[in-house]
């Protein structure tokens, strides 16, 4: 792939993560009643009161690894006993508290009034939110949300409910603010604009060659985590797609030759994301998709996007909080992944078993199989680290991809293909 | 079943789980079930023997069929369960049970049951899920009943049965009585009547057995008390999901350290808190999931956790804590830290042990490490 010059969209990335995140500390700072939410809480919520800013831990952490300071902080966090195998987002955040943001890009986070952590994607998150519940004495709100071996079931569905509606009347007594649903709906409105528009922009990578990576869905999926419930998020990802429409116009492709296009199984390797594109790029190879970011805006067992009739926002959102992965058991899995492999041509998979995260990872031997032998497509096992590098092998994780590339490369040969 | 385990692998496993399960399934139909906090008193209750598969080292001949399904960053417990469950032993099963007790464990249920349909066997797959929000915060008593009154119904129509409220009741008895001699025998090793490692054996042979079987051997153990005084002088107590290794507890126990309470997920953490019998079992597990002893892995008792620890290390006079780490566990990781921290301010000294699957030839280190700690304290 090779390296462009900042795009439109790029620019404009910057621009709303930048205000972003000065808001976030200016409104707390300014007496806002600060939430931090795991990646799958419902942020729209927020929206429907007055003065509430909330913060994403996670985003956080993904953009220090980015960055590239993220085993300097997990090491805080381990200078303090917390242990090398643990999650290395919870790893980078907790260090990050330990000295108020000193290295972080965004100055760290303003301190929560509340925090929300929910077990579905994981359970550690909770034990990670626990953590600064016991340092700082903050209230802490556990949704629990039921694992989904089989579509979302009613009772899941109205359990999940109750839970917002008792998140809902917390955060009244807590900042002291009344809640509107008007504002919530408008925010769901928001961020199923947005979504939409994501949409579109992943569907471009049907075309051969493809107009975008899966690289390229890494670093604009962060809107979608900390601008929930806002027209930005809708405006980015329209310029986004547009951009992507443009590019198949011009011809001008991230990777011109592209000879191999593969689909990445994982959260993103943050700390790789330059090298490992270009290297790929190199190869003729294009990382088209992800499930990591095909899975935003949809439910168990597909990728596609889930419609919401714009109705009942409380429906929505609890049908769509078992979006993402982790939440989903290995049939489902299977079954979002065998379509997009047809949808976007894909000639090879990558698991990227990933040691910060079991949820994500446990079920990818037997998935690895599944995709080879069911479905006849070539699938490899790396291992990676979201946010530690020093827990990830470039060499060893290439060595593995050129082979997934021979082997398509063969198959191709023997007319497999 | 008369067929099973026979041949070489059989005697290789020398583990007595294997050969009373061997004994206990021609009699009866076995419910698998995962760690840590199963309903055994529901499948008991209903013609089932329930077995935690927990403590399975001695029951595994190797990890081999584990690490073709699962990574081996998986914590021991999980991958011993799975080597048990997808080979030769898993034929002993004529159901597994699962809830979501952690991330790792909530992925295997689906593992298993593609790997046991391949392979011809076709095991009913029971799971419940067990609510985690905060009872402060939000009312969890209407999902639990429901998820109970499902579980009762896919056990009826998978063994052709019929719940029995008295039954039922007879059952939460006798699991009473169990529980009851647990906390008895733990109050004889706390005065060094009893060895820890005697102790952990009887509690956790317990988790294969009809709970009829594990109350004599309780009774048996209890009845084995030394009456004379107590010559290990230096009190400790242990944490975490499963005690240590046997040769570990010895060299504590030759080190003159007293086991005086312990904050273990296969032993107190289990029978703590011991619900008065009853017939209705959504008031039983309403109760019994509410007001467990606090435990990492329910995410809903962090609050009372510290608390909970603390006080026990205090009525009990311990002069230190060990915590044994059960490698890749981030519910115990997460909270060592704090935990050592609060115990250290209070003038108790920690000792953190880590135990793999894969680590028993370390075991030497640990015994170096516990005996050092004896003498700090």
């Amino acid at each position: 792939m090779s390296t462009r010059e900042k795009t439109s969209a790029g620019k404009h990335l910057t621009n709303i993560l930048t205000k972003g995140y000065m808001d976030l500390h200016q409104k707390a700072a300014g007496g806002s009643f600060c939430v931090w939410i795991a990646i799958n809480v419902p942020a729209e919520i927020f929206a429907g009161f007055e003065n509430v800013v909330y913060a994403v831990p996670e985003s956080h952490s993904a953009m220090c690894a980015g960055k590239g300071i993220g085993a300097a902080m997990c090491e805080k966090a381990e200078n303090i006993g917390y242990s090398m195998d643990l999650c290395s987002y919870a790893r980078i955040d907790i260090g990050n508290a330990t000295d108020g943001g000193k290295d972080s890009p965004t100055f760290g986070l303003p301190k929560p009034d509340l925090l929300v952590s929910n077990n579905n994607n994981c359970s550690l998150l909770t034990k990670w939110f626990d953590v600064h519940h016991r340092e700082w004495n903050v209230p802490h709100f556990i949704m629990d949300i039921p694992f989904c071996y089989e579509p979302q079931k009613a009772k899941d569905h109205t359990y999940i409910i109750q839970q917002i509606r008792d998140l809902i009347g917390l955060v009244e007594t807590l900042s002291g603010q009344s809640f509107d649903v008007d504002r919530y709906t408008e925010a769901v409105h928001f961020s199923w604009e947005g979504i939409r528009q994501w949409k579109r922009f992943l569907d471009m990578a049907r075309h051969t060659p493809s107009p975008i990576t899966a690289f390229d869905s890494f670093v604009h999926m962060a809107p979608f985590l900390t601008q929930r419930g806002k027209p930005v998020l809708s405006q980015h990802f329209s310029l986004l797609a547009d951009e992507a429409e443009k590019r198949i116009a011009d011809s001008d492709f991230p990777v011109p030759n592209e000879t191999y296009r593969l689909f990445w199984d994982n959260i993103a390797p943050w700390h790789q994301l330059r090298s490992m594109s270009k290297r790929l790029g190199q190869l003729n190879a294009n990382i088209v998709g992800a499930s990591y970011t095909s899975c935003m805006g949809t439910v168990e067992g597909s990728f596609g996007l889930y419609e919401w009739d714009e109705k009942d926002p409380f429906d929505y959102v609890a049908r769509t909080m078992n979006a993402y992965m982790c939440p989903h058991g290995m049939e489902l899995r299977h079954a979002a992944m065998k379509q997009v492999i047809e949808d976007l041509t894909i000639d090879g998979v990558i698991f990227a078993s990933n040691r910060s995260c079991k949820p994500y990872s446990i079920t990818q031997m037997d998935q690895q199989k599944q995709i080879s032998e069911q479905l006849g497509v070539p699938a490899i096992l790396i291992e990676v680290d979201h946010a530690d590098v020093r827990k990830y092998n470039e060499e060893n994780a290439f060595v593995r991809i050129e082979a997934l590339l021979e082997t398509i490369e063969s198959r191709r040969n023997k007319g497999h293909i | 079943m008369e067929n099973l385990l026979s041949g070489e692998k059989r005697q290789m496993l020398t583990s007595t789980m294997v050969a009373e399960l061997i004994q206990q399934a021609k009699e009866k139909q076995v419910v698998g079930c995962f760690p840590l906090y199963p309903p055994v008193e529901l499948f008991s209750s209903m013609g089932l023997l329930p077995v935690v598969l927990w403590n399975l080292k001695g029951s595994i001949v190797n990890l081999e069929t584990s690490d073709k399904h699962i990574q081996q960053y998986a914590c021991g417990i999980a991958r011993e369960l799975a080597q048990f469950a997808m080979s030769d032993t898993g034929e002993m099963l004529d159901a597994i049970f699962s809830y979501n007790a952690c991330d790792t464990l909530r992925n295997l249920p689906e593992i298993f049951d593609r790997s046991n349909t391949l392979a011809g066997r076709n095991i009913p797959m029971f799971r419940m899920h067990l609510p985690q929000v905060d009872r402060s915060q939000c009312n969890p008593e209407e999902y639990l009943e429901n998820e109970v009154v499902l579980l009762i119904h896919k056990i009826e129509e998978a063994f052709n049965t019929k719940f029995s409220k008295e039954l039922f009741y007879q059952m939460s008895k006798k699991y009473f009585i169990m529980r009851k001699l647990c906390c008895e025998s733990e109050k004889l090793v706390a005065k060094g009547l009893l060895t820890f490692e005697s102790f952990c054996r009887v509690v956790l042979s317990g988790y294969a057995l009809p709970v009829e079987t594990h109350i004599n051997h309780l009774k048996t153990l209890i009845d084995s008390a030394k009456t004379d005084q107590c010559s290990m002088e230096k009190k400790v107590v242990i944490s975490g999901i499963m005690p240590p290794p046997p040769p570990v507890i010895q060299a504590l126990e030759n080190k003159n350290m007293r086991v005086v309470a312990n904050d273990i997920a296969s032993l107190s953490r289990s029978y703590a808190y011991n619900p008065e019998p009853n017939d209705d079992p959504i008031a039983f597990y309403s109760d019994l999931y509410a007001r467990r002893f606090p435990c990492t892995t329910l995410l809903y008792t962090s609050d009372a956790r510290k608390d909970a620890v603390l006080d026990m290390v205090s009525e009990s006079g311990a002069q230190g804590v060990i915590f044994c780490g059960e490698k890749f566990c981030e519910h115990e990781y997460f909270e060592f830290p704090y935990m050592k921290k609060q115990l250290n301010e209070r003038n108790i000294s920690t000792l953190f042990l880590e135990f793999s699957a894969d680590d028993m030839d370390h075991i030497e280190a640990h015994i170096t490490r516990v005996e050092a700690f004896s003498e700090m304290i």
